[in-house]
C-alpha cells in the first residue's frame, strides 16, 4: 500500500503546474530536484494521474460513507479481479511517481502507480491505488504486508 | 628509494548509489539508500545519508527514524556488475595493466597516464576521473602511489572525487601526511593488530615506517613487513592480474523467519549452494575450502568446514559437502535463523590442471564422497540459466522452499560484495 507519492519536477508539464496550482506543493528533498508530494493524510488528498492521453489530479479515494463508494484509499486487486468493483465501472489509469511513501519509508517508483478511477453517485471522479500481496522485499522493508501494483516492475 | 612504476587505485565514491544515479538522475543530490538481500539493511548509502548519521547495516527501521527523507532503492548487482565492467574497460584502455580489486576497486600500472593525457601525472588522474564520469557516469576517487598500499591511501584521503598523487610527495610532505593517518586505517591492519602497535606507541603510519622493520615482522608477521615496505614507497605488492578478485566468497543469509524441519534446511543449502556456485562462476573462480556456519537463535550457533583435494565448482559434490556439514551439526529439530555458506581456497579456472580422476573427500568419519569432477547436468542448468537469467533453473530439492518461487525479488538475491556484506 502506500500513504504518499513524490513526482519530480521533470514529470509534470510546466503548464499543468500552474492550472493545478502545485506549486503548493513543492518540497526540495535535500540538494535535490524540486518535487510534488501527495499524501494521503492531507485534508483533501488527491493524486495525479494520466488517463487517456489527460494529465488530471482527481481525489484520492473516499471518506464519504453516503456516496455508495469504497470507504478506502486502495482497491485490492484481488478484489477488482473478483468483479467486486465491476458496478462501479472502474477504468485503469497510471499514477506516475518518483516515489512513494509507505509506513514512514520512501522507496524509489520507476515509473508510476496503477490506479483505477470510479465515479460517485455526484458523478465526481476518485482515484484508488491499486494494491497486492507485498513480497518478501516490500514487506520487511515498509513492514506492510500490502503493496501497490506498480508499471513496468514488482519491488 | 627504489624506481618502479607508479601504481594507482581508482575507487568509485559511494559505488552502488552512483550506480543507480547513472540511470535514475531524480536520485541525485538527496539522501539514498541501497537495500540488502531481504530488504532489510542499508547495504551502502548516498554521503547525503551518511551525513544524516546513517550508518553501512543498519536495518531500514532505524534509518528512516535518523533520515526520514531518505529514498530507498532495491540493490541491483547485474546493473552494478555492468557499470564495474565499464571501469574496467576505460581503465585498460589507459593502463597496460589492470587489478580488478573488487567490484567498484582496481588497481593500475599508473606508468602511461600522462603520455596517454598530457600533463603531470596528476593532471593526467583529473582527466582520468572526467573520462570516468563521462563515459561510465559514476564519481571515482583516485590514487596514486610507489606501491599499492600507497595509492590505496590516497584514493581513500581523497574521497569523495579527489586525486592524490603521493609520489610526487616531498619528503616532508610524506612525513606530514603519513602521520595524519592512524595506523587502523591501512588495508591489512585490523583491529587486534592496530592494539599491539599502540602497545609500543605506534599510533599513526609515520610512527609505523619510523619502526624497525624486524620489529614490525616480529609484532604482525611478514605481511606487516611488507606494509612497513610498501609504506616507504617500495612496491612489494605487485598488481595481479589473475589474482582471484576475492580471498572468500559467501553466500547465505535469513532463511526468512527460521526452521527446524530437516528438509527445509537441506533445501536452503541447496539454495545457497546454487548462489555459490553461481558467484563462484561469476568471477571463473574454483574452491577447495567450503565452511558452513549456523545461526540458531535458541540454541549455540554451529560452524565447520571441509577441505578438499581438488578445486571444485562441482554442484553435486557442495551438496554432498554442505549436506554432511548440515547432517554433522546436529541440527535436527533445532531452530536455524540464519545460514551462510563460505568458499575459500580460490584459484582461477584456467590455472587449474583439471584432473581426469575422481574428486574425493572425506568426511570427519573417514567416509569418503567421490563424485565425477565432470557434472553434466551443472554444466547444462549453468548454459540455461545464462540464456534466460539466473536461477531460471533450479535444484529439485530446493522445490521444499515455496516461498523463493513465489517472491520474484528473490530471483537473483546476489548480495555480498566483498566488505559490504548484507543479509
Ligand atoms: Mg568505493
Amino acid at each position: 500500500m502506500c500513504q504518499g507519492i513524490a513526482l519530480s519536477q521533470c514529470e509534470i508539464p510546466e503548464s499543468l503546474i500552474e492550472r493545478y496550482e502545485l506549486s503548493e506543493r513543492i518540497i526540495r528533498r535535500g540538494e535535490g530536484n524540486i518535487e510534488f508530494r501527495f499524501l494521503l493524510a492531507e485534508r483533501f488528498p488527491v493524486l495525479p494521474l494520466w488517463h487517456e492521453g489527460q494529465f488530471l489530479i482527481l481525489s484520492w479515494g473516499n471518506r464519504n460513507r453516503h456516496n455508495k463508494l469504497p470507504v478506502s484509499a486502495w482497491c485490492s486487486q484481488e478484489s477488482l479481479e473478483a468483479g467486486a468493483w465491476h458496478h462501479l465501472r472502474p477504468r485503469e489509469v497510471f499514477i506516475p511517481a518518483s516515489f512513494a511513501w509507505d509506513r514512514g519509508v520512501w522507496y524509489q517508483v520507476r515509473e508510476g502507480l496503477k490506479g483505477v478511477v470510479v465515479k460517485d453517485c455526484d458523478r465526481k471522479q476518485h482515484v484508488y491505488v491499486l494494491t497486492q500481496p507485498a513480497t518478501h522485499y516490500y514487506e520487511v522493508m515498509t513492514r506492510n504486508n500490502r503493496e501497490p501494483v506498480m508499471v513496468g516492475e514488482t519491488i | 628509494m627504489p624506481i618502479s612504476s607508479p601504481i594507482g587505485h581508482l575507487d568509485s565514491d559511494c559505488f552502488y548509489v552512483s550506480a543507480e544515479r547513472v540511470r535514475f538522475p531524480c536520485l541525485r543530490g538527496i539522501p539514498v539508500g541501497v537495500l540488502g538481500n531481504q530488504g532489510a539493511c542499508v547495504i551502502a548509502k548516498s554521503y547525503e545519508l551518511k551525513a544524516a548519521g546513517v550508518k553501512t547495516r543498519v536495518p531500514i527501521w532505524e534509518a528512516r527514524k535518523i533520515c526520514p527523507e531518505a529514498v530507498f532503492v532495491k540493490r541491483d548487482f547485474r546493473w552494478y556488475e555492468v557499470l564495474s565492467r565499464k571501469m574496467l574497460d576505460v581503465l585498460a584502455d589507459v593502463s597496460p595493466l589492470v587489478e580488478y580489486y573488487s567490484i567498484d576497486e582496481m588497481f593500475f600500472d599508473a606508468s602511461e597516464l600522462p603520455r596517454v593525457f598530457g600533463g603531470s601525472m596528476r593532471e593526467a588522474a583529473l582527466q582520468l576521473q572526467q573520462r570516468m564520469l563521462q563515459e561510465v557516469g559514476v564519481p571515482v576517487s583516485i590514487g596514486i602511489g610507489e606501491s599499492k598500499t600507497m595509492a590505496k591511501l590516497g584514493s581513500d584521503t581523497s574521497k569523495p572525487f579527489g586525486v592524490h598523487t603521493l609520489h610526487e610527495l616531498t619528503d616532508k610532505q610524506r612525513f606530514d601526511y603519513l602521520k595524519s593517518i592512524p595506523v587502523g586505517e591501512l588495508c591489512g591492519v585490523g583491529r587486534r593488530s592496530q592494539a599491539k602497535l599502540e602497545q609500543h606507541r605506534i599510533f599513526n603510519c609515520l610512527d609505523f615506517i619510523r619502526a624497525d622493520s624486524k620489529f614490525i615482522q616480529n609484532l604482525l608477521t611478514i605481511k606487516g613487513e611488507a606494509l612497513w615496505y610498501e609504506l616507504q614507497g617500495e612496491s612489494i605488492n605487485k598488481i595481479a592480474t589473475s589474482r582471484p578478485p576475492h580471498k572468500a566468497i559467501s553466500r547465505g543469509g535469513s532463511l526468512g523467519g527460521k526452521t527446524a524441519i530437516a528438509k527445509q534446511q537441506h533445501a536452503w543449502a541447496v539454495r545457497n549452494v546454487e548462489r555459490l556456485i553461481e558467484a563462484m562462476d561469476f568471477h571463473g573462480v574454483f574452491a577447495r575450502k567450503f565452511s558452513l556456519s549456523l545461526e540458531r537463535p535458541n540454541d549455540y550457533g554451529w560452524g565447520g568446514h571441509v577441505v578438499l583435494s581438488e578445486p571444485t565448482n562441482s554442484f553435486k559434490l557442495l551438496c554432498a559437502v554442505f549436506r554432511e556439514m548440515l547432517d554433522r551439526s546436529d541440527s535436527r529439530d533445532k531452530a536455524i535463523s540464519h545460514m551462510h555458506l563460505i568458499a575459500e581456497k580460490l584459484s582461477y579456472r584456467n590455472e587449474i590442471q583439471r584432473t581426469l580422476f575422481e574428486t574425493t573427500y572425506s568426511t570427519h568419519d573417514g567416509r569418503p564422497i567421490t563424485e565425477s569432477p565432470i557434472d553434466q547436468l551443472a554444466t547444462l542448468k549453468q548454459q540455461i540459466n545464462q540464456k534466460v537469467g539466473r536461477f531460471a533453473i533450479r535444484s529439485g530439492e530446493t522445490l521444499h522452499l515455496p516461498e523463493i518461487y513465489a517472491d520474484e525479488t528473490n530471483d537473483y538475491d546476489i548480495c555480498d560484495v566483498q566488505g559490504k556484506m548484507c543479509f
